[in-house]
C-alpha cells in the first residue's frame, strides 16, 4: 500500500542544504528520494529512543495487552450469566446503589457493582476464582434498591454456581457440603445438644432424617440424582482467605 | 379457633438451640398455633451455601420437603429467616415455573413422590401479626417483660419483597416491633437495627472475620442503645448473636459486650409465665443471668 504519512517540518537552513546535497548523491535527484531519507531518518531515531530506555521500562506492555494477558474476556461468559440467572446484568449503569448498601462493602473492599461490570465485560476466570464471589452474605439490600431490577444475589448465586461447577470450591463450604450428604443436616446434632434435648425433655433426635433412615436414604438419592454428590466430590477445596 | 401447622424445624432449631424448639412446642399451641411434626424432613436446604453451590439440587430438596407438608394437608410453619427464605422461593418457583416443577418431579420420581403446590409456606412472624395479632399476644401475656429490646429482624424474613407482601416496608418494617412491645417491653431504636447480622451467604462458615466485624457493629450499636438484649425471630442470626460473642472475644481480645439474646418464642414464653430453664434461656453461650434478674 502507498504510504500517506505527512509530516511538513521547519528546520534551519544550513541544516536543510546539507541534509539535500547528501540525499541526492545517495538516492539521485528523483522524486520521493527527500522522503525514503527522512523515513530511514525517523526509524533510526525511534530505535535509538528506545534502546536509551532502561530494560524494565522496556518490558513493560501497554495496559490493554496486559489485562487480556491476565484474562482473556469472553463474551459467552456474559451471556451464560444472563442465561442461567434471568437477571441482565448488562441494564447495570453502574450507579455504585448497591455498594453504597453492602454490609461487606463496608468493612471490606468487596464491591459487588465491579463484580457485574467485570462479569459483563466477560472477565470469567477473574469472577469466578476471586474471593470476592463469597463475601455476599445475600442480605438482598441491593437488591431493594437497584434502580434497575437488576437481582443482583440472583446474578452473584449463578456465578457462585458456575465457580463450583469448575471445580473452585473454599473449603470450609465442602466441609458442610459433605455434613449434608452423610446427614440430611448442613449442621447435624452433636454430643452436647443431644443431652440438652433430654434436659428440655425433647426426644435426644429430632423427628427429622435424623430419627428416619429412609427419609435419609431418599435425600441422598436426591443428592445423587442431581449430581450434587459428584459436585461435591470433583471440587478441589481453596484455603479461605481472609478478605 | 386456632389452626394447625407443619412444623419444619430446619437444623440449627433442634440441633444447635434445642431450647427454641421447647419453647415453640410449649408456647404456641396456647395462643392457637398447632404444631405437628413433619417426619423425616431434612436441611430446608440453606440458601446461603447449598443454593451457591447448585441450584437444582437446592430446589429437589427443598421441593421434598414441601412435600411432607402436602401430604399431611398443612401449611409449612418456620421459624428460621434461611428455612422461610428457602422454602418460600422454592413453592413459589414450583408452582409458577413448569419447566423447574417437571426438573424437580423428575429428580423426586425415584423417592415416590410429587410436587403438588397445595401448601402455603409461612413464617412464625406473619402467622403471629396475621392470626395471633399483638393484641392476642397481650391478652396471653401474664408477666409483661418491662425490658428495653433491640429487635433484629433479619433480611431473609423480609427481603426480597417480592414473596413477602406481607411485610409492607423492606426499609422500616414495624410488624416485629408491634409484636415486641406486645410482650410489654420497649423496642429501642438502634442505629445498625437493620444491617444484616453477616451469618448468611456461606460468609460466616468461610469468611468468619469479616463476618464478625459486621456482628461487631451490631452489637456495639444495640449496646448503645441501652438494650437488655437481642431479639431475633431466626437461630442463624441468633448463633451469631450469641456464639458470635464469645469468638469476638476470642479473637479480637474485646471487653465482653454480656449482650443476651432470644428467640422470639423464648421471650414470649418469659411474658407468659414459663421458667428460663424449661425454656432453654440458659442454654446459651451468654448468660441471661442479667435481663433475669431485672424480671424476677
Amino acid at each position: 500500500m502507498l504510504p500517506m504519512g505527512r509530516i511538513d517540518v521547519m528546520m534551519a537552513d544550513d541544516l536543510e542544504r546539507a541534509f539535500r546535497e547528501k540525499v541526492a548523491k545517495k538516492f539521485g535527484m528523483r522524486k520521493g528520494s527527500m522522503s525514503l531519507a527522512i523515513e530511514e531518518a525517523i526509524r533510526e531515531w525511534m530505535k535509538s529512543e528506545e534502546e536509551a530506555k532502561g530494560p524494565e521500562e522496556a518490558k513493560a506492555k501497554p495496559p490493554l495487552e496486559h489485562m487480556e494477558e491476565v484474562a482473556p474476556p469472553s463474551v459467552d461468559f456474559a451471556r451464560e450469566i444472563v442465561r442461567a440467572s434471568g437477571e441482565n446484568i448488562n441494564k447495570c449503569i453502574q450507579c455504585g446503589n448497591c455498594v453504597a448498601s453492602c454490609p461487606s462493602g463496608r468493612i471490606t473492599a468487596y464491591n459487588s457493582r465491579r463484580i457485574i461490570r467485570k462479569a459483563s465485560m466477560g472477565y470469567k476466570e477473574e469472577v469466578l476464582k476471586s474471593i470476592d464471589l463469597w463475601l455476599c452474605t445475600t442480605c438482598y439490600t441491593c437488591v431493594e434498591r437497584c434502580p434497575r431490577k437488576i437481582d443482583v444475589v440472583n446474578a452473584i448465586l449463578t456465578m457462585r454456581n458456575m465457580a463450583v461447577e469448575n471445580g473452585w470450591m473454599l473449603e470450609p463450604h465442602k466441609v458442610v457440603s459433605t455434613n449434608l450428604i452423610k446427614t440430611g443436616h448442613a449442621v447435624p446434632i452433636d454430643q452436647a445438644t443431644r443431652e440438652r434435648r433430654k434436659d428440655l425433655g425433647l426426644g435426644e433426635l429430632p423427628p427429622t432424617v435424623h430419627q428416619y433412615d429412609g427419609a435419609l436414604f431418599d435425600v441422598q438419592q436426591i443428592l445423587k440424582e442431581t449430581g450434587f454428590c459428584g459436585l461435591i466430590e470433583r471440587a478441589q477445596p481453596q484455603k479461605a482467605a481472609s478478605a | 379457633m386456632g389452626r394447625e401447622y407443619a412444623l419444619f424445624l430446619g437444623c440449627l432449631i433442634p440441633n444447635r438451640y434445642p431450647g427454641i424448639e421447647a419453647a415453640a412446642r410449649k408456647v404456641l399451641p396456647k395462643i392457637g398455633i398447632g404444631l405437628a411434626d413433619m417426619k423425616g424432613a431434612s436441611c430446608c436446604p440453606a440458601p446461603g451455601v447449598v443454593k451457591s453451590f447448585s441450584r437444582p439440587a437446592w430446589l429437589a430438596m427443598a421441593a421434598r420437603n414441601i412435600c411432607i407438608a402436602e401430604e399431611m394437608g398443612l401449611d409449612v410453619l418456620t421459624f428460621c429467616n434461611g428455612c422461610y427464605g428457602t422454602l418460600a422461593e422454592a413453592n413459589h418457583s414450583l408452582r409458577g415455573d413448569r419447566a423447574l416443577r417437571d426438573l424437580a418431579n423428575s429428580n423426586l420420581k425415584e423417592i415416590g413422590k410429587a410436587f403438588k403446590g397445595s401448601v402455603g409456606v409461612r413464617h412464625l412472624a406473619e402467622v403471629l401479626l396475621k392470626e395471633v395479632t399483638p393484641q392476642g399476644i397481650e391478652r396471653a401475656v401474664t408477666k409483661p417483660l418491662g425490658l428495653k429490646v433491640a429487635v433484629h429482624y433479619g433480611c431473609h424474613l423480609i427481603k426480597p419483597r417480592v414473596l413477602r407482601e406481607w411485610v409492607g416496608s423492606t426499609e422500616r418494617p414495624t410488624f416485629l416491633d408491634e409484636l415486641t412491645e406486645a410482650l410489654g417491653a420497649e423496642s429501642v431504636d438502634w442505629e445498625d437495627k437493620m444491617a444484616c447480622c453477616g451469618a448468611g451467604g456461606g460468609v460466616r462458615s468461610a469468611v468468619l472475620d469479616v463476618s464478625l466485624r459486621m456482628l461487631n457493629r451490631k452489637l456495639l450499636s444495640a449496646k448503645e442503645a441501652g438494650a437488655d438484649f437481642i431479639l431475633n425471630v431466626c437461630p442463624f442470626c441468633h448463633l451469631q448473636f450469641d456464639r458470635g460473642q464469645v469468638e469476638l472475644q476470642r479473637l479480637y481480645n474485646l471487653q465482653p459486650y454480656d449482650m443476651p439474646v432470644l428467640h422470639y418464642v423464648q421471650a414470649l414464653g418469659l411474658a407468659m409465665g414459663y421458667g428460663p430453664h424449661e425454656l432453654g434461656v440458659d442454654m446459651n453461650f451468654v448468660r441471661p443471668d442479667r435481663i433475669l434478674n431485672k424480671l424476677s
